[in-house]
């Protein structure tokens, strides 16, 4: 067996394992197919994602899934205004019997993490979270440890009740790869959600016996590097920097995406290609993966904000906008 | 014309009044009116659309000029519906030559800024008076008549703000999302045009309401001078009276008839006899006495008593040289007041002139500087980008005289030469030569491939569609995925693309 073919069988079963990954979730997930598919994405990608979206729509069952489904560990932190950075890190502590000091790691020492409503604690504390998500690892107390691979953060963010939060930073936003919105479901959605949960169920906990685990940690990394190794060609790479550099142009944008967008939008565009079972990058997992991956990096001026602009009307209008690459 | 067939009360009118009367007639008849306007005047603003875009402004200047041209047609509708004549539309145009014949030059020309237009239009389009005789009649029938100047003027602001309105409430209503793209592009080439209905419209709606109330002052005018409601009472008094001798002498012959036939039956009249003078002196005595005429009463009333002589002297040297000063700046003030008696028609007649000109001028200037503007304006959010305009095509050379004649044929040579990735660029270029230029299809400079597939599956045939999916896909993967094509491969995509799209010229 060459390597073009070991290529290519990876790219199959990459292919294909994203695929079981999205048939698994969907197993307690009903509906919310675009946002399913995001998330996936975001974890062949490597990326982290910021879930917009109102309370009770399954934002922590949906990671909880997915962790299950990769095999993986799962922590959930509830951020809230008295929540400290050794909340989320660990700390030191004094072991008597021993007499010496240990480190208690903290609930970001797993696979994936859900901070529920990560705009509820301050920026101390969201900071500490970011920096981990940045630069894969936390110092406690002098010391490193590294997080463990993959590691993917699934915040959360309530659009409605803003009273006494912490909004994000744009520093700190541009550090998640996407921004995704959980919306309502449909009427037939709902109906069949709600058949679902209440049948012979007691009290509110969620079941996730029907997912099973489909992939291990291992493969999941084995995922994220054969999407890195995708093809991309240089007028991929070229559109990809034209639309991040066209949100810095467009009027009524106070503040486009930075060179984080186009790396973010790249990447996310390879673990689409892999995906859709490609072994190279087309125009059009660029343009699939764009609003979610620029959409919480644009500042639109006020007067927008007015009228009812939001980001995604800015990027679909960018993006019928910009030429798309004829190699 | 026959006063007693005439349709309002003849009275003596304030011009407020008359104006008033004239709305009336005019909502009365509105759509009549309305219709007559348009059909004389909307070939004016129809005819424009067809000339270059730079023109409009201009045009629309020349649809306002033109409006002494539109409203004859409807003055003599209304002169004829005043006494009864209801015309049909058919029958005013086909007059037109009489109806605007003494009218349109001068309305044309210099009398086209007069303010007292709407009151002129009947001197001489329904009296027929021109020159000297029409000068002398305008003299005459203008003489203490101010209602036109102000009822142009009314018109004129009441014109501008419907225009303005009509395009404002046209812009608030087009939804901000057709404000992106290709949609604002329209819009914006399109703006004069919607300045220029916006103006039709309005005009329309002022024009009958000018007309009707114009001619009510003129109507209002010989009213007063030519005594027409005295003339109209004195008619029919005489109708009345006439009437009741009929019938009197009617009443006479009977009462002969009937004493004629009643004659050898009745008994010959005979006369009261008078009383005698003492009888008649004690009666009116009798008379006088009764309380009806013998009463008396006295009333008491205040009446204003004229102040004494020399009483002004009371203040003495002083009082004598106020009354001189006061006396001397009355005269003064008499003597000013004369003078600006003498000057003060004319100077405001020229201030209104001067200010009616600058304000059209200063219209006309704003209309033709309008889309320069809307430009400048820094409303330039949904524009696209900063400075960008719009992309030719999406840089490959898809017209068909960048592409070979025979594109088969050439794809096979790049083929023999070992250059697989140029023969299917140029299978890939000159497939999408023919669907832009052979057939119309509007594709983006932002779609993408897989884009531009789907469009072809909307708007073409299966076997184009299927062909230039399998083209697509095979240049996907040598475009992007750097895999080269099989020779076996690229020769059934010709075969294909030979069978789907060669055939039809691009």
């Amino acid at each position: 067996m060459n390597r073009e073919q070991t290529v290519t069988e990876g790219i199959a079963q990459g292919a294909a394992a994203g695929q079981r990954l999205e048939a698994e979730i969907a197993r307690v997930m009903v509906g919310q197919r675009q946002v399913v598919r995001e998330i996936v994405t975001a974890l062949i990608a490597g990326g982290h994602v910021l879930v917009e979206g109102v309370p009770g729509l399954g934002k922590t069952l949906l990671v909880r899934a997915l962790a299950r489904a990769a095999g993986s560990r799962f922590n959930r932190i509830q951020f809230t205004p008295d929540l400290m950075p050794a909340d989320i890190t660990g700390h030191f502590m004094f072991e008597r019997e021993n007499k010496r000091f240990v480190v208690r790691k903290g609930p970001v020492f797993c696979h994936f993490l859900l901070a529920d409503e990560i705009n509820r604690a301050p920026a101390k504390t969201q900071s500490a979270l970011l920096e981990a998500m940045q630069e894969q690892q936390v110092t406690i107390e002098g010391r490193t440890f590294p997080l463990e691979r993959p590691f993917l953060v699934m915040a959360t963010q309530n659009p409605v009740e803003q009273e006494g939060t912490y909004p994000l930073p744009q520093a700190q936003t541009d550090r998640f790869m996407f921004k995704v919105f959980i919306t309502y479901p449909g009427e037939e959605e709902e109906l069949h959600i709600t058949r679902r949960v209440t049948h012979q169920a007691v009290g509110d906990a969620l079941d996730l016996e029907a997912v099973r685990p489909v992939l291990t940690p291992d493969q999941v990394i084995s995922l994220q590097e054969t999407a890195a190794g995708l093809v991309v060609d240089d007028q991929i790479t070229a559109y990809v920097v034209r639309i991040v550099r066209a949100t810095r142009e467009w009027n009524g944008v106070v503040m486009g995406a930075g060179p984080r967008g186009s790396i973010g939008l790249l990447r996310a565009a390879r673990a689409m290609a892999l995906l859709e079972g490609r072994g190279f990058v087309i125009p059009d997992d660029v343009k699939q993966v764009a609003p979610a991956v620029l959409r919480h990096r644009l500042i639109l001026a006020a007067d927008l904000h007015i009228e009812g602009y939001t980001p995604d009307h800015v990027l679909s209008e960018l993006l019928a906008s910009v030429d798309a690459p004829r190699t | 014309m026959d006063l007693d067939r005439i349709a309002i009360a003849l009275r003596p009118r304030s011009p407020w009044e008359a104006m008033d009367l004239g709305f009336a007639l005019a909502r009365r008849s509105f759509r009549t009116l309305w219709l007559l306007w348009l059909v004389t005047a909307l070939p004016v603003p129809v005819a424009l659309l067809f000339l270059p875009g730079w023109f409009m402004p201009w045009g629309l200047l020349l649809t306002w000029w033109l409006k002494p041209l539109y409203e004859p047609f409807l003055l003599y509708w209304l002169s004829r519906s005043l006494f009864g004549e209801t015309l049909p539309v058919s029958v005013v145009l086909r007059r037109w030559r009489r109806i605007a014949g003494t009218w349109l030059l001068p309305g044309l020309t210099w009398r086209r800024f007069h303010p007292d237009r709407s009151f002129l239009m009947p001197v001489f389009l329904l009296e027929g008076l021109t020159g000297a005789a029409g000068k002398k009649r305008i003299q005459v029938l203008g003489k203490g008549q101010g209602g036109a100047m102000w009822l142009t003027g009314l018109c004129f602001a009441v014109e501008m703000v419907l225009a303005l309105s009509g395009f404002v409430l046209v812009q608030v209503f087009i939804p901000n999302e057709l404000r992106w793209g290709a949609a604002a592009d329209f819009l914006q080439r399109t703006g004069s045009i919607q300045v220029l209905a916006a103006a039709v419209l309005a005009m329309s709606l002022v024009g009958p309401l000018y007309v009707a109330a114009g001619f009510m002052l003129y109507i209002s005018r010989r009213v007063d001078l030519e005594g027409w409601d005295i003339e109209l009472g004195f008619r029919r008094m005489a109708r009345r009276l006439a009437e009741r001798r009929r019938r009197n002498l009617e009443r006479i012959a009977a009462l002969v008839l009937l004493a004629c036939l009643c004659g050898p039956w009745c008994s010959p009249l005979r006369a009261a006899p008078l009383p005698e003078p003492e009888q008649a002196r004690v009666l009116v005595q009798e008379i006088l006495a009764d309380k009806t005429f013998g009463h008396r009463e006295t009333r008491y009333t205040w009446q204003r008593i004229a102040k004494e002589p020399g009483n002004d002297t009371a203040m003495g040297w002083l009082g004598t040289l106020l009354s001189m000063l006061g006396r001397a700046t009355r005269s003064v003030y008499q003597a000013l007041g004369a003078l600006l008696r003498l000057w003060i028609g004319p100077l405001a007649v020229f201030c209104k002139m001067a200010l009616l000109l600058a304000a059209g001028a200063l219209l006309a200037w704003g209309l033709a500087r309008y889309q320069g503007l809307r430009r400048r304006l820094p409303m330039g959010r949904g524009r696209g980008k900063k400075g960008a305009g719009p992309k030719v095509l999406f840089g490959m050379a898809v017209t068909p005289e960048s592409l070979p004649g025979d594109i088969a044929a050439a794809c096979r040579r790049l083929l023999d030469q070992d250059r697989p990735r140029q023969a299917l660029a140029l299978l890939y270029r000159a497939s999408l030569s023919r669907l832009v230029h052979g057939h119309g299809l509007d594709i983006p400079a932002s779609a993408t491939e897989a884009e531009c597939v789907r469009l072809v599956q909307r708007h073409r045939g299966r076997d184009q569609s299927d062909c230039f999916r399998l083209l697509t896909r095979v240049w996907l993967q040598t475009a992007y995925g750097h895999e080269r094509p099989s020779r076996r491969e690229l020769e059934q995509l010709i075969a294909a693309w030979s069978a789907g799209f060669a055939g039809e010229g691009a």
